[in-house]
């Protein structure tokens, strides 16, 4: 059984801010060991991805933080030793070279050192690019299930994201690893400010807080019926592109965030 | 035809950059600092500002770099496969080339039950190990560049060299994709197999 319903997790990439809404959700349920390429008490004190971005809290014992290049076989091996689940948030946008070391081969020294470690669960996370300019981005369909096959064309983040969401697929497939995918395209913080009203919504959005309490969910949940599954972390909304209720179906997980004031007319 | 051998430091390329010579003005180059092939030239087959100049003028390339990368670094293995194909192919498409040949690798299947009759509409079956995963990146990376409509990308999967395919047959598949009329697909898949059980 895969379900992590306490004990110790890892948490790769930790430093941005789906990590910061990670540590957030889970810092009361679980021991957590927090690994970033910078030490944490640094990211902490930089200034955050956007304005309104969280910035990660840096945990006291019984919690741990950890610098981990996850480029590093032999550093992220060690992190896993001893944990009960691993969370891979970890990303590299537009360095031509880092794109593919941690987006690629950090997924795969992850992936391996969980199998190396007995961890059976780990959650993967990547981005769902709704607009890449090409005709097969799934950007003109509507009712948009998460276990579409990406298409990430020629753009750097998304392929070499994909790649390692790929190489998490076959770890799972061949290993007995069970991974849960979490795809994400636009975060916004919960507080919707009165200036924002009916300025309108991306129609794949998440609240940070939605953002962390589904990785409580996904360690939670029960045995998923394959190995390897994709999950959509956004909220429901009304447009009908895209549709999360594959995370409602197997994780219980559905966003409270709905954001209804920024697609609705505003009262005067 | 000017064709592009890439990864001809490599056995599959190095074959292939003596023997499409017959039919094709060929430019050879590779990673490694010397070849014994003619006109071969050392590129950073890494950097788009290596290897963007060097394909100007070319029509089509071969990259052979992506399916059996060398090396025991695990990491290095597969960052030349993705990377290595992620840069050749768009290097390719921002210098106006339209047509790549990826060699790949027909061990992508071995792991399927020897009685199975198995073609390139089967899922590709890598083990979780660099090496194995190595082409299957490449092989990505190539069809979601072709996806965006820029290049068609002929993939040939070969096996072993002289031994479950021989270096007549794969030139000969190679001549014929660099020469095959554009289909309405910009990706295919083709095995190329003399002998064993993908022939």
């Amino acid at each position: 059984m895969a379900t992590v319903d306490e004990g110790k997790v890892v948490l790769f990439g930790a430093g941005g801010p789906v990590g910061a809404s990670a540590i957030a959700a889970l810092k009361d349920h679980y021991t957590l060991r927090v690994t970033d390429l910078r030490p944490m008490i640094e990211v902490a004190s930089a200034p955050p991805q956007n304005p309104r971005a969280p910035i990660p809290e840096v945990l006291g014992p019984p919690h741990e933080n950890r610098v981990v290049d996850i480029t590093n076989y032999a550093q992220v091996l060690a992190a896993c030793e001893g944990m009960d689940a691993a969370i891979n948030v970890s990303v590299v946008r537009p360095h031509p070279v880092l794109a593919f070391q941690v987006n690629m081969v950090g997924a795969y020294s992850v992936a391996k050192a969980c199998v190396a470690c007995g961890i059976k669960r780990l959650i993967h996370t990547g981005p769902f690019h709704t607009s890449l300019n090409h005709n097969a981005d799934y950007w003109n369909d509507f009712q948009v299930e998460a276990d579409i096959p990406l298409h990430p064309g020629d753009d750097l983040y998304a392929v070499s994201k994909y790649l390692g969401g790929y190489i998490t697929r076959v770890f799972a497939e061949r290993e007995g690893l069970e991974v849960l995918t979490f795809v994400y395209t636009d975060f916004r913080p919960r507080e919707i400010l009165p200036e924002e009203h009916g300025q309108g919504v991306h129609p794949y959005s998440t609240s940070w807080e939605d953002t962390g309490e589904a990785f409580l969910y996904g360690l939670r949940a029960p045995e998923m019926p394959s190995p390897y599954e994709n999950f959509f972390i956004c909220a429901r909304l009304p447009h009908d592109k895209y549709r999360p209720d594959k995370a409602k179906r197997l994780l219980g997980w559905e966003a409270k965030d709905r954001f209804e004031a920024l697609y609705t007319r505003p009262s005067n | 035809m000017r064709v592009a051998v890439i990864g001809a430091d490599r056995p599959w390329g190095a074959l292939l950059a003596a023997e499409l010579g017959a039919e094709f003005e060929v430019v050879v180059f590779g990673a490694e600092e010397t070849s014994d092939l003619a006109g071969y030239r050392q590129v950073d087959l890494f950097q788009r500002e290596a290897l963007d100049p060097a394909l100007v003028g070319v029509e089509a390339i071969v990259h052979a770099a992506g399916g059996d990368p060398a090396g025991d670094d695990e990491g290095a293995v597969l960052d030349t496969a993705a990377r290595g194909t992620y840069v050749a192919l768009t290097a390719a498409c921002a210098v106006g080339i339209d047509k790549a040949v990826l060699l790949s690798n027909l061990d992508l299947l071995r792991d399927y039950p020897e009685e199975y009759l198995i073609d390139p509409q089967w899922n590709a079956l890598p083990r979780a190990e660099a090496g194995s995963l190595a082409p299957l990146m490449a092989e990505l990376v190539g069809r979601e560049i072709a996806r965006i409509g820029q290049i068609e990308v002929r993939c040939l999967r070969l096996g072993e060299l002289d031994a479950e395919t021989t270096a007549d047959d794969a030139v000969e598949a190679v001549r014929q994709a660099l020469t095959a009329e554009r289909e309405g697909h910009h990706w295919s898949l083709a095995h190329v197999a003399s002998s064993g059980r993908f022939a």
